[in-house]
């Protein structure tokens, strides 16, 4: 039962890693890999209840804390950098 | 009963906003737009998993930490999509789809 909701994000991750892979701007794949990230943390807390492991949902805060700490490390370092690839 | 059916509402919403902002990922045409996109609906969906789970889990130790996950998730999500935008507004990516600045009428002498 749980399985269709599983395979549909993981529709929706595939989908959204096609930006990734496109993406026509760097803070395009950022973004991208954002919405990944926050899909992958989802099916994180659905594997936690699918094998009744309680500490699936530290690693699920942990991830989360880091995913915050690594869009805004990069958004300050290409704030700084003024890169761009298309104009 | 009353948990089971709200865990599958909740289960159910979430899962229609993840296959949203999948979908928004490919149709949008611009960086804004999929910001947009991705930044509100991604924190619907993930709210609405937590919620589903919350609502049918019995341990208070695992309730705690779900409701912890739902605060971090409301503060911190917000606050990556803006330093993005900023970013993305600094570097003049996409220039060419802003309509109407109004930031830029704000703040031009500051900005050079």
């Amino acid at each position: 039962m749980i399985y269709i909701p599983l395979f549909i994000i993981m529709c929706s991750i595939i989908l959204t890693f096609y930006r990734v892979v496109k993406g026509p701007t760097i803070p395009d794949r950022i973004t991208a890999a954002d919405s990944i990230g926050t899909q992958f943390f989802a099916v994180i807390i659905m594997l936690a209840f699918l094998f009744k492991a309680d500490f699936f949902l530290d690693i699920a805060m942990v991830y989360a804390v880091l995913l915050f700490v690594d869009i805004l490390v990069m958004a300050k370092y290409l704030e700084s950098k003024r890169v761009s690839d298309n104009d | 009963m009353i948990s089971q059916l709200l865990s599958l509402y909740f289960m159910i919403s979430g899962v229609i906003f993840f296959i949203t902002t999948g979908i928004a990922m490919i149709r949008f045409s611009d960086f804004y737009s999929r910001l947009h996109a991705s930044s509100k609906s991604l924190t619907g969906g993930a709210l609405s998993i937590l919620l589903a789970y919350m609502v049918q889990s019995d341990k208070v130790a695992v309730i705690l930490k779900l409701i912890l996950m739902t605060l971090f998730l409301l503060i911190t999500s917000p606050i990556a999509a803006q330093a993005l935008a900023r970013t993305a507004y600094r570097q003049r990516c996409d220039r060419n789809s802003i309509h109407y600045d109004e930031y830029e009428l704000d703040s031009s002498d500051e900005l050079s």
